[in-house]
């Protein structure tokens, strides 16, 4: 094969040219994605940069914050405060159930073997209760 | 023309709005676990403990040793209703019906209501119970198989003479109702466990040793559940279980007078005196000074030391000044003490000074 053969055989395998007007078309593509992109870019700058919103983030956070003190708070003081005032007998309020179980006859020690509470039992003691001389023997 | 990801400003403004879903998704949880009842989680009871007739012994309450005995029981009671092994603490089921301020009082109130008096076992009259598939009483349940109950601190405040007490009526009607219940069922092995889930709350009452009067209502819950024991045991001819609810409640009545002998022991009402200008007097004996200052410093069991506190509080404002003085000491060295609970206790005491109604009753039963 000749070389004119080859290059008339290669002539043919030359890519068509693209439509006319493709170049100018892909520019202004181009260009106005550039333009979109920068307005994006824009809003979230300019939401970031807004004193309205940034306001409106602030009491928000505020708000929720204050919400969770109220629940920590609220959950701490749960068990409040019982109006009984004393042990044992007034406890049992005007429960006659819970005062049946609650309320103990106090034990006059001296008509009792004397004993103390802690460990050194003694005889028994003759006279009479040495509480009080308010309280008639 | 390359792509642009991830510009400060959409970070900063994504990462400010995240903030928000976080802070206000986690309040949400908050709010729904606030509103849920709180679960128990699962729980087993172990079998009571195995023991034989020679392994019972009769404590000896009427023995001069016993007075210086922990107010407890001598038998040990896993051998009739060991507790369970559950992790939760069970105040923080019960305490939500407490009286005043319990988010779940009405509740309890209600449960009251339902009580209808049932027959008694033999001589022993349980009173008003409320039916055996009361749904408060099954949804207690698992919680008796837990294995602490703690109400103080963290669920009820400490406040000297005014610290609040759990819904102890509505424990006491539960392990009634539970007893009944078990004393009634045919199948006996299923009428212990009831009774046994009494003798548990009772347990978990006793336990912190904290307040006198939850502590009463303990001991009444374990009598009741040992009485339904006992019931089933003579039924059924099982005379190592009846022999061992009988010694147990015979430690009842001992434990509730020498609770009363410890109480009179520190009581002010002989001393306590209304003039007739209104105010108040006290004549303290140095005496009972000495053993209010030993059971508030040296009592094996820490509810009696709550309540000689109590009285020292009295003293500090009332007494003598040299019984002042040594009742601040002595109030001062529990506060410097290594028990919290104590020490909240005796710093209340140091900030209030005596309820003018605690003083009114003290005159009124030295009358």
């Amino acid at each position: 094969m000749s070389d004119q053969d080859v290059d008339r055989l290669l002539a043919g395998l030359v890519p068509p040219p693209p439509p006319s007007g493709t170049r100018e078309l892909a520019l202004a593509a181009a260009r106005a994605a550039g333009i979109r992109e920068v307005e994006a870019e824009d809003r979230w700058s300019r939401l970031w940069r807004s004193r309205p919103a940034r306001l409106a983030w602030a009491t928000t956070v505020a708000a929720l914050l204050l919400a969770h003190a109220v629940l920590t708070v609220e959950r701490a003081a749960q068990g409040g405060l019982s109006p009984s005032p004393a042990p044992v007998a007034s406890r049992s309020g005007n429960d006659a159930e819970l005062a049946a179980i609650a309320e103990l006859p106090p034990l006059r020690l001296g008509l009792l073997p004397a004993i103390d509470p802690f460990g050194r039992p003694a005889a028994a003691s003759s006279n009479p209760s040495t509480l009080s001389s308010r309280r008639p023997s | 023309m390359t792509a642009r990801t991830n510009t400060p400003p959409r970070l900063q403004t994504l990462a400010a709005t995240a903030v928000i879903v976080l802070l206000g998704g986690l309040l949400a949880v908050r709010l729904m676990a606030r509103d849920r009842a709180p679960e128990a989680p699962r729980a087993s009871v172990p079998a009571p403990g195995a023991s034989t007739l020679a392994d019972l012994e009769v404590p000896c309450w009427s023995c001069p040793d016993a007075v210086s005995w922990r107010i407890r029981f001598r038998t040990n009671l896993d051998l009739l209703a060991p507790l369970g092994n559950g992790s939760a603490n069970a105040a923080t089921f019960f305490v939500q019906f407490e009286k005043t301020v319990g988010r779940r009082a009405a509740e309890a109130a209600a449960f009251m209501a339902r009580r209808t008096k049932p027959g008694g076992m033999g001589d022993f009259e349980i009173g008003k119970v409320v039916p055996p598939d009361d749904p408060l009483l099954l949804e207690a349940q698992p919680w008796v198989d837990q294995a602490t109950m703690r109400f103080y601190p963290d669920l009820l405040p400490i406040n000297g003479a005014n610290t609040p007490v759990p819904n102890l009526l509505l424990m006491l009607n539960m392990a009634r109702s539970w007893t009944a219940r078990g004393v009634a069922e045919a199948n006996p092995t299923a009428g212990l466990k009831d009774c046994r889930r009494a003798i548990r709350l009772g347990r978990l009452l006793r336990q912190e040793d904290a307040v006198l009067i939850s502590d009463l209502v303990g001991l009444a819950c374990i009598h009741i559940g040992t009485r339904g024991v006992y019931e089933i045991a003579q039924r059924t001819g099982d005379t190592r279980l009846a022999l061992l609810a009988s010694i147990v409640i015979g430690e009842v009545a001992p434990q509730r007078l020498y609770t009363s002998q410890r109480i009179t022991s520190v009581s002010l009402a002989p001393f306590v005196a209304k003039e007739a200008s209104g105010a108040y007097t006290l004549s303290l004996s140095d005496k009972r000074l000495d053993t209010m200052v030993e059971m508030a410093t040296k009592c094996p069991d820490r509810r009696f030391k709550g309540e000689a506190l109590l009285d020292l509080r009295v003293v500090e404002t009332y007494g003598t000044p040299s019984q002042q003085e040594r009742a601040r000491t002595v109030i001062d060295q529990v506060i410097a003490g290594g028990d919290p609970v104590m020490a909240t206790l005796a710093r209340s005491c140091r900030a209030t000074r005596p309820e003018e109604s605690m003083l009114e009753q003290m005159v009124s039963q030295a009358r």
